[in-house]
């Protein structure tokens, strides 16, 4: 995976922006990223139609101007993200994991932004995991440096990590309090969502970034061309083509375009069957194309 | 006989790398791509279709495509039937016995016959052949000078030619006529080249320098018989030579009197040898005997050219005019024909005459001819027509130079036994052109059907 500077202005502008505008809704809504704590941030200049309970009127009195009180959402809230980096993630162009990474590296420089304290797990491969703890906007860049090593192996999937022990302990499932929002990003292929749905005990927030690549969406594309996968004119095989799961490889599948729309319809099915688990259980979840931008989808992870 | 296929242009199945080479890379291709995806578990049934794969990994195009250029490459190599089985070569063998053959080839007067030359080319160069070749060869010997039947079936190379035929036929013969004898496999063997070599035939001859000799008899200034002699120049004319070969006749003891008595007086005036009948065994040039007797005998009135009498002829089943089949050792060289010359008033033969024979039916003339002149010149007139020149009287056409002689085989051997060679040439052209219209025909529709699925897959 690669991490370019664009990337990183790209992040960052991304962040910006959407803290700024959580930071309006909270104030307007008062519906912020509340997790286990609301913490006072400071003040900013009153704008018009603002709720006027939230103007401090101590300093209105002293200075004779309207100011407001910021409380940021998600300060001093734990963050735990978790990026499957199983073999699967490295289907497409660009790979599946490459634009996991790329969005949760957005993700932690907004929460990074918010003041909240992230702690990024990374499956080693072999049951083992890494885990990096970032406090300030500028541990990102040590983020972004693990991530770049990041590579889809074997055993690096989301189950691993929730079967890992200090992945338990920071998910606060002995007695500390354990992390307050939880993100995980991947294709969710490979786990069973049993485990995931029971992330979201007690006021825990849980985000469901699932990315699939284009292919995946439109395996026609791999076929050369030969008949797509929803214009209904797809029939007979592509000779000499075999649909090969990274997860195993020694089962290949022959690829009939003709068994296109049956594949469709499950894959959807599949996708939708997350969407309500997530919808049932409180998390959000966002799905999209590894080609599409994170912009596009983050936001209402996010939200 | 069996045929099967070769090919006019054997060089253009290097063509056939075309389609190989479509093959083999079509082969490649059946090596399945790989493409990666994860979600390769949500196809229906992906094992049940894995075995099915390569059983269609080549397109039905392709494979149509591969057949019509196989099929394109063998019609442009143009097929065409070819012998069988190779077994032996086979060829007909036919043989100049004119009397040109039995003259010395050489100068010397010990040296063998032209035929002799001749047989003995062709034998080297069948040997060669078969060298090259490596295939046996089979002679089938004809009589040029009488064709009709072969002299025997196949027989192997060195097996030589019928027996007899090293000894010149007592009846001269003329030269074949080789335009009738221009086949496949078929060979001359002859002393000089023909003018006209001819088309499918080869030809074997043996060459050899003029003879002198004796071409004829004549008359001396004094009456006396004399022999025409050639010196063997191109340049000179014969000359007359008292003397030389006088020809011999046996006439039978029992012919009847007038006859007899004619008889003597024509071989004398002839100059003709006359021999007892019982004289011996050796040839002569004329034999007139009595044909049977037997007991009873019937009186008719026999007649001819102005002449006619009243004879007395045997009951008995005359020889005349049966065939008179010679055997092999026959002196006259073969089978003649006794042609009757005098019938009785009921259609019997009273005399038959042929080459160097006659054959006499009367026992008893009763009266005398009633015209003894046109008696004699009738009679001499048979003898003279009847009895062979002497061996040693060879025509000069036959005695002048034959040339170097040479050898040249026919190219192809015997193909089929019983066709001519313009029919075998068409049965040749006609398959082949069958056989490429078939396979033109072959390609266009793989063509065509390789081009449909093309357009129908869009």
């Amino acid at each position: 995976m690669r991490f370019g500077p664009e990337l990183l202005t790209r992040i960052g502008s991304f962040a910006s922006r959407l803290s700024a505008a959580r930071e309006r809704e909270d104030v307007a809504r008062r519906r912020s990223l509340q997790g286990e704590g609301e913490e006072f941030a400071g003040h900013r200049p009153y704008r018009p139609g603002e709720d006027l309970r939230r103007l401090d009127w101590n300093l209105l009195a002293r200075l004779d101007r309207p100011f407001v009180r910021v409380h940021r959402a998600g300060a001093s809230e734990s963050w735990l993200v978790l990026i499957d980096s199983s073999a699967s993630m490295a289907v497409g162009h660009p790979g599946k994991l490459q634009s996991a990474a790329e969005a949760a590296a957005a993700a932690m420089a907004l929460g990074l932004r918010l003041g909240a304290r992230i702690e990024l797990r990374l499956a080693l491969g072999g049951g083992t995991s890494a885990a990096l703890h970032l406090a300030r906007r500028s541990d990102l860049g040590r983020a972004v440096q693990e991530l770049e090593r990041l590579d889809a192996t074997e055993g690096g999937g989301l189950e691993s990590l929730l079967d890992d022990a200090s992945v338990a302990s920071a998910l606060g499932t002995g007695s500390g309090r354990g992390a307050g929002r939880i993100l995980l990003f991947g294709d969710f292929l490979d786990v069973d969502p049993r485990r995931v749905m029971a992330l979201g005990q007690g006021r825990r927030h849980v985000h469901l970034g699932q990315v699939f690549a284009p292919i995946e969406w439109n395996p026609a594309e791999g076929l050369g061309g030969i008949g797509a996968a929803s214009g209904g004119s797809a029939r007979g095989t592509a000779a000499g083509a075999l649909w090969i799961d990274p997860e195993s490889p020694s089962v290949p599948h022959p690829a009939s375009t003709a068994d296109l729309p049956s594949y469709l319809l499950r894959l959807e099915a599949f996708v939708e069957s997350w969407s309500r688990l997530a919808r049932d259980h409180r998390m959000t979840h966002a799905v999209w194309r590894s080609d599409e931008p994170f912009e596009d989808h983050l936001p209402a992870l996010l939200r | 006989m069996g045929l099967s296929w070769g090919f006019e242009r054997p060089f253009a199945a290097a063509l056939l790398v075309l389609p190989l080479v479509l093959l083999l890379l079509s082969f490649q291709r059946t090596k399945p791509r790989s493409i990666w995806l994860s979600t390769a578990r949500f196809f229906p049934d992906q094992g049940q279709k894995a075995g099915s794969l390569r059983r269609r990994s080549v397109p039905w195009s392709r494979v149509f495509a591969v057949a019509a250029m196989v099929a394109a490459t063998l019609a442009l190599m143009g097929p065409t039937p070819s012998p069988g089985d190779p077994g032996p070569e086979r060829f007909v063998c036919v043989v100049d016995r004119s009397p040109s053959m039995y003259l010395r080839a050489g100068p010397e007067d010990d040296a063998v016959t032209r035929m002799a030359v001749a047989l003995g080319a062709l034998d080297d160069a069948l040997k060669h052949r078969c060298q090259v070749t490596g295939r046996d060869v089979e002679l089938i010997w004809v009589d040029g000078c009488r064709p009709g039947a072969p002299a025997g079936p196949p027989v192997a190379l060195g097996a030589g030619c019928p027996g007899d035929w090293s000894r010149a036929p007592r009846v001269a013969q003329p030269e074949p006529a080789w335009a009738a004898f221009d086949r496949l496999g078929t060979i001359w063997v002859t002393d000089r080249v023909p003018e006209d070599p001819g088309q499918w035939a080869g030809h074997v001859a043996s060459g050899g320098a003029a003879v002198p000799g004796v071409i004829g008899t004549t008359r001396a200034s004094g009456g006396a018989p004399a022999a025409l002699h050639w010196s063997g120049e191109p340049a000179e004319a014969p000359t007359a030579v008292e003397g030389g070969p006088s020809a011999r006749v046996s006439i039978d003891p029992s012919l009847p009197a007038p006859l007899a008595d004619f008889v003597a007086l024509w071989a004398a005036d002839r100059g003709v040898t006359v021999i007892d009948g019982a004289g011996g065994d050796a040839p002569v040039e004329l034999t007139i005997t009595q044909g049977p007797v037997g007991d009873s005998h019937s009186s008719d009135r026999v007649g001819r050219d102005g002449w006619s009498a009243l004879v007395k002829t045997s009951t008995a089943e005359p020889t005349v005019p049966a065939e008179v089949e010679g055997v092999e050792s026959d002196e006259r060289g073969g089978a003649y024909r006794l042609v009757p010359w005098l019938f009785t008033e009921g259609g019997a033969a009273a005399l038959s005459s042929g080459p160097g024979a006659i054959e006499c039916g009367i026992v008893e003339f009763l009266t005398p001819p009633n015209d003894r002149a046109a008696f004699a010149v009738s009679i001499a007139a048979l003898l003279d027509g009847a009895i062979l020149p002497h061996p040693a009287v060879v025509s000069l056409s036959e005695r002048r130079d034959a040339g170097g002689g040479g050898a040249a085989l026919p190219e192809e051997s015997l193909p089929l036994e019983d066709l001519d060679p313009r029919t075998l040439e068409r049965l040749a052209r006609l398959a082949a052109a069958r056989a490429a219209a078939g396979l033109l025909l072959a390609a266009a529709l793989a063509g065509a059907l390789a081009l449909w699925l093309r357009i129908s897959r869009g």
